[in-house]
């Protein structure tokens, strides 16, 4: 395992599978209105659904949201150590499945997502904004090589599931979580090809 | 342990339409005529199918999906490599956008609507043309116990039923293998499958044993992958898994 750093930052982002197919669909069946309101059902539970999940575990203090891109929300956690690391993937792996069923099961679509970890610094920026409004309100933004690697992953993640970089495997202490091989996609701009494609599961799952 | 053959197995058919109806009738016409099928709804999932299964036979495609077109879904197949012949099936019929998907890598078009005995004729044609191709080449096989690695087919199977291995899975084991049970340094193995960029990321090689550990565990007849000198592998015949 990876010696733990305390400038580690760990993204969470979860999105809506295949949400244009969703709007055109809806728009032409159920009229406009209809999707607008599943996304603010989307908004509106999965950040209740990851907090109800992070507090089972003991994790203290609500989930920061970091970005909200269309149907993509990004959260952002500075873990104190590899067991509240594994701790937040091992919630959020939790809470994604379970928001994916409820919105399925609501409004038709499916959630996936994305956990990735990286040390702020070095080949990855932060730029802190005066003005909020350009960074999206957070009043700053990462920039750099791991902070692209998971936005590359998003659209290969299972209906219902988590994937996570090959880095995040020697952060974990996997005594929680495991990382399954489940397929391997060239991505834009990764020198690494095929990608190998990481899922996250608990250890007790099938 | 390298050895010839001829493989004799289902043809496998990748059926990508974003029309459930059409999807449905395709998939049952295609089974009565003895093809395997499997289905996509859109061009990730497509994709998805392309790179995380053994390669189908044929490829049917859908011009329009709701995430890309069936074109730019060819192109970037053949820019990575992959041969499987496409059949796409369209409601565009200028000659424009014949020679889009023409050049794109598709190798037969269809127009909407058509009739499911002329689909059958042309796949049945692309089909011919593949075996016509490979009639010159019978298949190499690398076999150790109950694994048997296609060389020519890149196929793998695990007695007698098919393997489903990801690309570099495959390429690892066929390493493996030809290596003929001598011991394969992590640090050759890396640089083979990764080059440079593996070598920056030995937990990749990890990854991939650990998969193949699970895949070959299914089945006694499987040979053993095993440590079997510093950080080197070997795979030997013999039941089960040791690590």
């Amino acid at each position: 395992m990876t010696l733990f750093s305390d400038d580690l930052i760990l993204l969470l982002s979860v999105d809506i599978v295949s949400s244009a197919a969703f709007k055109a669909n809806s728009s032409s069946e159920m009229g406009r209105l209809s999707w607008v309101q599943a996304f603010e059902t989307f908004y509106q539970r999965v950040p209740l659904i990851l907090d109800s999940e992070r507090a089972k575990l003991q994790l203290s203090g609500p989930l920061d949201l970091w970005k909200s891109i269309g149907d993509q929300l990004v959260f952002l956690v500075r873990p104190h150590s590899a067991e509240q690391l594994e701790q937040e993937c091992l919630a959020f792996v939790r809470g994604l499945r379970q928001a994916s069923q409820e919105l399925m099961k609501q409004w038709g679509f499916e959630l996936h997502g994305v956990a990735w970890a990286f040390v702020e610094g070095g080949d990855n920026a932060t730029f802190r904004f005066q003005a909020p409004q350009l960074s999206g309100g957070t009043g700053f933004d990462l920039i750099g090589p791991d902070v692209d690697l998971g936005f590359r992953l998003v659209s290969f993640a299972p209906d219902g599931g988590v994937l996570a970089p090959l880095s995040l495997r020697s952060l974990l202490p996997q005594s929680a979580l495991q990382m399954r091989l489940i397929g391997e996609a060239d991505l834009k701009g990764i020198e690494l090809r095929p990608y190998p494609l990481l899922q996250l599961h608990e250890v007790s799952s099938p | 342990m390298l050895s010839t053959t001829t493989a004799d197995s289902p043809i496998q058919v990748l059926l990508v339409d974003d029309d459930p109806r059409l999807r449905t009738l395709l998939q049952d016409e295609l089974e009565d005529e003895g093809y395997q099928v499997s289905t996509a709804a859109d061009a990730a999932g497509a994709w998805d199918q392309l790179n995380h299964c053994s390669p189908p036979d044929l490829l049917v495609l859908d011009w329009s999906l709701p995430d890309g077109s069936g074109p730019e879904v060819c192109q970037r197949m053949r820019e990575a490599g992959i041969t499987v012949p496409v059949l796409m099936l369209t409601g565009h019929d200028d000659v424009t956008d014949r020679v889009l998907a023409l050049d794109a890598g598709v190798d037969d078009y269809l127009v909407k609507p058509f009739s499911v005995e002329e689909l059958l004729a042309r796949l049945r044609a692309l089909q011919r043309r593949r075996w016509e191709a490979e009639v010159d080449q019978p298949d190499q096989l690398l076999v150790l116990g109950g694994l048997s690695l296609n060389l020519t087919a890149e196929t793998a199977s695990l007695s007698g039923s098919v393997l489903p291995l990801l690309k570099k899975e495959y390429d690892l084991l066929v390493q493996l293998l030809l290596a003929d049970g001598k011991a394969c340094s992590s640090e050759v193995l890396l640089l083979n499958l990764w080059g440079e960029a593996g070598l920056a990321s030995p937990t990749i090689l990890d990854v991939y044993l650990e998969s193949i550990r699970q895949k070959l565990s299914t089945d006694d007849s499987s040979p053993r992958l095993q440590l079997c000198a510093d950080d080197a592998w070997c795979l030997i015949e013999g039941g089960g898994v040791s690590a």
